[in-house]
């Protein structure tokens, strides 16, 4: 009768839909499976937090928290290198246009050193090991530089040439604190 | 319980909120209550009011624009219109420039409330001078009297104890750099828990079980004088467990060489257990079947545990059904301690002490908000059970050793001397850069005897160990200082980092009985510190102060009269305004603190460079801070008394000690 053929269309309707779950798919760049998705959700930018995460190979086969915290770390290292080599060729620059000893961009390096030596270093042993809060601190830390960094123009009464390389690298923390407190 | 006060917190938990039951506590006995609807109130009220506009007169012109803009991003402004937007690009605020009253001040000046506590301008442009880190700002944050090693990081105190006329510290420890990682035991000694010389490092990271980071542990102490140490470990495959070590010598004082146990490890993480959630092994104590038993911390899902393990050997271990306890909602519990206090206060308890007369501690380091939390219950020692005396406040949700920065506490019974001591690590508050730069992070606290607050009944009291007064050199006294309200008074020191000062205060009981019950919430974490003017508080001291007050950092009494004209103090630091600098820690912190029938305020600060810690009712409740002055420094640096309420007068007596440098340097002729 209508009344089992509606239930049959609606028991193959919720099997399609079933099969079509977005979750059930876990193709890297295809759409992020669901640890992404519930993970990301708990950071501040949800929208940064997935498109870095599955532009990682690692995302499609990610088991737990951990590795996610990884790849976000990463992706802080990565980006603060890339600071990092803006920064030097804005001292190459510096240097030899004769200025004095441009104390803004020297402040720059030394901050992007310790992001890079300490604090994603620090945050990667913390996740691996099992001692997250040291990874949480860490990725703070991350914030008060970059914040330091840009600060460090204003006080010259310059404006900054790293804006957009400090805004970017303290998002990526932001969303990497936030991932490694979830390991907490 | 005789003499029974509030219970040092509420049902809600909350450390900032005064108690809601409980019998009244008031500072003089003989306050009147206003009668409602009378003309006795009237006239109060009119009474009330013309003091309230005396002291607006009396306060120089209160200049509403300069005034107590926050010097914090995100702040409230003190009209309560919201947080302040900080415009894009902005520099954190910049203290207001003193005006004319800076040079040669006098015995009993008083600034302008804008100089003083009132925070600062927004700049906008950052065209305002600041102060980049120098090297001479950063090696006067080294400490004269705090245990810290010669360089690098260090986090968890280990394994402390006495042992052949030698306090023993051992701790978390990096020799590679002044950050978090490869981390080995430190070690060091002393007579007297003061003056400490280093050894070198007791364990470090060689073995498969500990390769990846010899971490936490506690030792205990045999019946036969031997000593065995548990602690965590951080295999090659990251899998945390716990293993035994002990001296290689047991006749050789100074406990240099530690043999690791060929079994090790001792233990792995249980079934249900994650291998990432199974760390920091306490010190064991005897069960009445003669055996030892110890705790370890963990969680399940957000469930704080504290495990229980039961042993013959500290070779063989037998799980314990169930937990010693747990708490929904703390997350992992890290550092858990487990000891016994005497109702009857006094002298401290060896660990295996148990019976009448007796309350057994349960603490615990929070992983989710980086506090130490304890709680005082009943052992049930069949059961391998024990439970908190008063629910709301237990473990992880009631009250914490130190409303500061404190951390990964341990404590060991001193068989010397018959005291439980406790010490704690106390991290930086400023960036890591710094501690890159100045090559070192982190330093003890001041070790603190425990012991249980017989008046109340329901917390702990800490207080610096007596030999802490060895390095009390030259003191000053000064008796009876007045400060009105808005005052602030130099106190005159030939120096000013590194003191030892015991003050008590006095409001003026008038002004007390005359204030208007206020509704006021009170929250150091919320408030504007030290520029939150009350009827009745902000007063105290203003420590680590420069000069034209550019920097610095109230440590103070709020004190809130509420229903039934019931007194309630708060105990705060505020940070807001400590340093120039723009990268450190700007916090108001504190707790509500129960001040009893006949107590004046009182607080013992020791101040140590960049190390406050502070000490109110004879430790009922603690506050360390770590504060980063870049002006407020060597010679430059002044202590103030401040009262910055509107009505009530303070009197203050105080005693202040300049304390000599400990000498903590490597063990000689080793």
């Amino acid at each position: 009768m209508a009344l089992t053929k509606l239930a049959t269309l609606a028991a193959a309707a919720f099997s399609l839909l079933l099969f079509l779950n977005p979750s059930t798919t876990a193709a890297a760049g295809g759409g992020a499976n669901s640890l992404v998705t519930q993970t990301c959700k708990q950071t501040p930018n949800y929208d940064l937090c997935v498109s870095t995460i599955t532009a990682d190979p690692r995302a499609a086969t990610a088991a737990d928290v951990d590795t996610l915290a990884l790849v976000m770390l990463d992706a802080v290292r990565t980006k603060a290198t890339a600071a990092e080599g803006r920064i030097k060729q804005l001292m190459k620059a510096a240097r030899s246009s004769a200025m004095r000893k441009h104390e803004p961009l020297d402040n720059c390096a030394a901050r992007y050193d310790v992001v890079l030596e300490a604090d994603v270093t620090v945050a990667r042993q913390a996740v691996k090991l099992g001692n997250p809060k040291f990874g949480e601190g860490a990725m703070n830390d991350v914030g008060v530089e970059c914040e330091d960094c840009e600060g460090g123009f204003g006080r010259n009464g310059e404006k900054s040439p790293l804006t957009k390389q400090n805004g970017d690298v303290r998002g990526l923390a932001d969303v990497a604190a936030a991932i490694v407190r979830l390991l907490l | 319980m005789g003499d029974h006060n509030q219970p040092f917190l509420p049902v809600s938990g909350d450390p900032e909120c005064a108690p809601v039951l409980g019998d009244d506590v008031v500072v003089d006995g003989a306050l009147h209550r206003p009668q409602p609807g009378s003309t006795k109130s009237k006239l109060l009220l009119a009474v009330f009011s013309g003091i309230f506009v005396v002291c607006l007169i009396l306060a120089g012109g209160y200049d509403k624009s300069g005034v107590v803009k926050v010097a914090q991003l995100g702040g409230v402004d003190e009209l309560g219109v919201g947080p302040i937007e900080m415009p894009a690009g902005s520099t954190i605020v910049r203290p207001a420039v003193s005006r004319g009253k800076s040079a040669g001040v006098s015995e009993k000046a008083n600034f302008s409330p804008e100089q003083l506590l009132g925070g600062g301008e927004v700049i906008g442009d950052g065209l305002t001078e600041d102060f980049p880190w120098n090297n001479s700002m950063l090696s006067w944050q080294r400490t004269a009297f705090h245990f810290q090693p010669e360089k690098n990081w260090m986090n968890d105190p280990n394994g402390p104890l006495f042992y052949k006329g030698w306090y023993h510290f051992f701790y978390q420890y990096n020799p590679n750099a002044a950050v978090w990682g490869d981390i080995v035991w430190g070690h060091a000694v002393s007579r007297d828990m003061i003056h400490w010389l280093h050894l070198p490092l007791a364990m470090v990271a060689d073995q498969w079980y500990d390769v990846q980071g010899v971490w936490t542990g506690s030792a205990t102490i045999l019946p036969d004088g031997k000593v065995m140490m548990l602690y965590t470990g951080s295999t090659n495959e990251s899998v945390q467990v716990q293993n035994l070590a002990y001296p290689a010598n047991h006749d050789d004082p100074l406990l240099l060489d530690w043999v690791k146990h060929p079994g090790n490890p001792v233990l792995v993480p249980p079934p249900g257990i994650h291998h990432k959630d199974f760390r920091d092994p306490t010190t064991a104590w005897k069960t009445s079947e003669g055996k030892w038993r110890i705790t370890i911390g963990s969680k399940v899902n957000k469930t704080g545990i504290a495990l229980i393990y039961d042993t013959e050997d500290f070779i063989n271990f037998e799980l314990k059904e169930g937990f010693l306890h747990g708490v929904p909602g703390t997350g992992m519990w890290e550092c858990v301690d487990f000891y016994p206090v005497a109702v009857a206060g006094g002298n401290g308890l060896d660990t295996s002490v148990n019976g009448a007369g007796v309350r057994h501690v349960v603490k615990a380091s929070l992983d989710d908000d980086r506090h130490d939390y304890y709680a005082i219950g009943t052992y049930d020692e069949e059961a391998g059970k024990w439970y908190p005396d008063n629910p709301a406040i237990d473990v992880g949700i009631g009250i914490r050793y130190d409303y500061g920065i404190f951390y990964a506490s341990k404590t060991f019974f001193d068989q010397s001397k018959q005291r439980r001591v406790l010490w704690g690590w106390i991290g930086e508050w400023d960036s890591e850069a710094a501690d890159v730069r100045k090559g070192w992070a982190s330093l003890q606290g001041m070790p603190r005897t425990v012991v249980l607050d017989t008046k109340t009944g329901s917390n702990l009291l800490q207080w610096p160990v007596v030999e802490s007064e060895s390095l009390r050199l030259r003191s000053k006294e000064f008796k009876n200082v007045v400060a009105k309200p808005g005052a602030v008074v130099p106190i005159k020191l030939e120096a000013a980092t590194q003191l030892d000062i015991v003050a008590e205060f006095e409001l003026d009981k008038e002004a007390v009985e005359r204030a208007v019950e206020s509704d006021e919430e009170f929250k150091c974490s919320s408030s504007k510190g030290a520029a939150h003017r009350g009827a009745l508080g902000p007063f105290g001291l203003l420590v680590l102060s420069e000069e034209t007050l550019s920097e610095q950092t109230p440590v103070y009494f709020y004190v809130v009269k509420g229903k039934n004209a019931t007194l309630r103090t708060y105990f705060c630091a505020d940070q807001s305004r400590s340093s120039l600098a723009n990268d450190v820690n700007k916090q108001i912190y504190g707790s509500y603190v129960p001040v009893l029938t006949g107590e004046k305020f009182a607080v013992r600060m020791l101040v140590d460079h960049s190390i406050i810690e502070s000490f109110a009712q004879g430790g009922r409740s603690v506050i360390t801070s770590r504060v980063y002055p870049t002006k407020a420094i060597y010679g430059a640096a002044r202590l103030f008394l401040f009262n910055n309420g509107t009505e009530a007068g303070v009197t203050a007596s105080l005693k202040v000690w300049q304390m000599n440098s400990a000498f903590i340097r490597p063990f000689p002729n080793l």
